[in-house]
């Protein structure tokens, strides 16, 4: 990321801001997508987290960590929309449960369809730690800076994220297993 | 290639195909730049502001206000936060999560106190004394005498925080990350439905209102047996619920503060690790205290490398009746 451009829109440039925004908003949108699993959710989590940059890019000490800091940003605005949506519905189910499809059986390991079903049980907090490592490819302690936790919560939430994971997926084959012989 | 190694290369893979590659839509851009001219920036901070604002890690959209910024605040702080009771090299060495700039004062309690928990840091060894927490997301003000060898963390900015735990510290059982054992004070805002799944949303509100209430509600999952008892702390009166795991692991999520602090149950079943959580009706809310009275070492202890033993946290749990039985809860 350009530090230049980082100080133009510190200094209230809006068409540097906008490159900016063309430069990471992809990526920022990726990460959202990623972690809330809902285009629209994902859409407003990600125009929040720009907004709030542009109203605090003033504040940020190093330029040179806009990118971390938005990708901060973007995160906390995950968490924030989950939560809406978490009071808006109440007791509802806020996302469907698919039944277990088929299992691949070229392959031993697990399905897209297994990762997702068992992904999205995942909290939005404990996805965010899987995809800030395993999509961005951040150490647990970068993790950890960027949801703005201690390195000892990122790395404890990941490995309980992904023991969720292959739990539930192990699981989800063996019921796949016993429908298909059946 | 290991089967981990296998897992996790399959997981990448599905994160990397996730949707393909969508690029943020013109119309959110297209919104942002109509946002712009309307949106004012905030000023550069120096000192104590910096350091609330960087904590804060900056407010979120203002049509959700102040409440909404707490939030974010919060939601991010991992749920294990409370494994963190002794951590690597120390944890007075341990960093915090927020800028360096910390204005806290650092001296350690030499005198008997009280000392306000808050005029610390916002994690580290806390020295043996009297101390209180007296901030507006506890119905009351409460005081508290620790031993040596304790721990404390609360997980946002002291203004709004609403968890603050005390817990053991962990270099005596050799666990790298932390002990995940003592207690912790908060206030429940919103119940799971389903500890083991995010979606199955949250409880009618109206499950917060009452000790009682908060236990029946904890009493109806059905992986996670209960039992309840009457329990009276610092002079108030409630529900004392000890909830144990299932037979199936899960990642299980008890309940989200105000401030949208995701509190996580004991993570195994393989160990007796039970949660309790003493639910009390102070001054019209439901202040509550979790603690891990159990004997073992904990599921996160020996994830950090702690040899198992049925027997560590015995001595601990003295200490640890004896911070509950110093508890004062005090009306404002």
């Amino acid at each position: 990321m350009e530090r230049r451009l980082v100080e133009r829109a510190m200094h209230g440039d809006e068409e540097a801001f906008d490159l900016l925004v063309g430069r990471i908003g992809d990526s920022l949108y990726s990460v959202a997508r990623r972690i809330l699993r809902d285009t629209t959710l994902a859409q407003d989590a990600t125009q929040q987290a720009l907004l709030a940059a542009w109203r605090n890019l003033p504040q940020l000490r190093d330029p040179d960590r806009f990118e971390a800091w938005a990708y901060r940003l973007v995160v906390n605005a995950c968490h924030a929309e989950a939560r809406r949506e978490r009071r808006q519905r109440g007791n509802l189910r806020l996302l469907p449960h698919d039944e277990p499809m088929s299992p691949d059986p070229a392959s031993s390991i697990a399905t897209n369809d297994q990762i997702d079903r068992a992904f999205r049980k995942l909290s939005v907090e404990h996805r965010s730690v899987v995809v800030l490592v395993h999509y961005l490819g951040l150490t647990p302690a970068e993790a950890a800076e960027t949801m703005g936790t201690p390195a000892g919560t990122a790395r404890s939430r990941l490995h309980y994220a992904l023991q969720h994971l292959r739990t539930t997926i192990e699981a989800d084959a063996g019921v796949t297993h016993q429908r298909g012989t059946a | 290639m290991t089967h981990k190694d296998e897992f996790i290369e399959r997981l990448e893979t599905y994160l990397d195909d996730y949707e393909g590659v969508t690029p943020l839509p013109d119309a959110v851009r297209d919104a942002i730049r109509a946002e712009l001219p309307h949106t004012k920036q905030t000023g550069p901070l120096t000192g104590r502001s910096r350091f609330l604002s960087m904590t804060l890690q900056l407010p979120a959209p203002a049509r959700y206000g102040l409440v909404a910024a707490a939030v974010l605040v919060a939601v991010v702080i991992g749920a294990s936060i409370f494994s963190r009771g002794g951590s690597v090299g120390g944890p007075s060495a341990s960093p915090s999560p927020s800028p360096s700039a910390s204005p806290s004062p650092t001296a350690a309690p030499t005198s008997p106190g009280p000392w306000s928990l808050l005029d610390s840091p916002q994690e580290g060894t806390l020295p043996a004394g009297d101390y209180y927490l007296d901030i507006p997301a506890y119905p009351a003000r409460i005081d508290f005498t620790v031993p040596e060898g304790w721990w404390y963390f609360w997980p946002t900015t002291r203004e709004v925080a609403d968890v603050h735990a005390i817990l053991v510290d962990s270099l005596d059982t050799g666990a790298a990350n932390g002990s995940a054992w003592g207690l912790s004070f908060a206030i429940v805002d919103e119940v799971r439905v389903d500890p083991c799944d995010s979606a199955a949303g949250i409880m009618d509100p109206s499950v917060t209102q009452s000790a009682d209430a908060l236990a029946t509600a904890f009493g109806t999952w059905a992986d996670f047996p209960a039992t309840v008892e009457d329990v009276t702390i610092g002079g108030y009166s409630g529900k004392r619920v000890e909830v144990t795991r299932g037979e199936t692991f899960c990642l299980a999520t008890a309940f989200y503060t105000p401030t949208g602090y995701q509190f996580d149950l004991q993570a195994s079943t393989e160990l007796p690790a039970p949660d309790q959580f003493s639910f009390l009706d102070v001054e019209g809310a439901v202040l509550v205290i979790w603690t891990t009275d159990f004997p073992a070492t904990t599921p996160f202890e020996e994830d950090g490398g702690a040899s198992p033993d049925p027997e560590a946290h015995v001595a601990d749990q003295v200490e640890l009746h004896d911070i509950l039985g110093s508890i004062v809860i005090e009306p404002r």
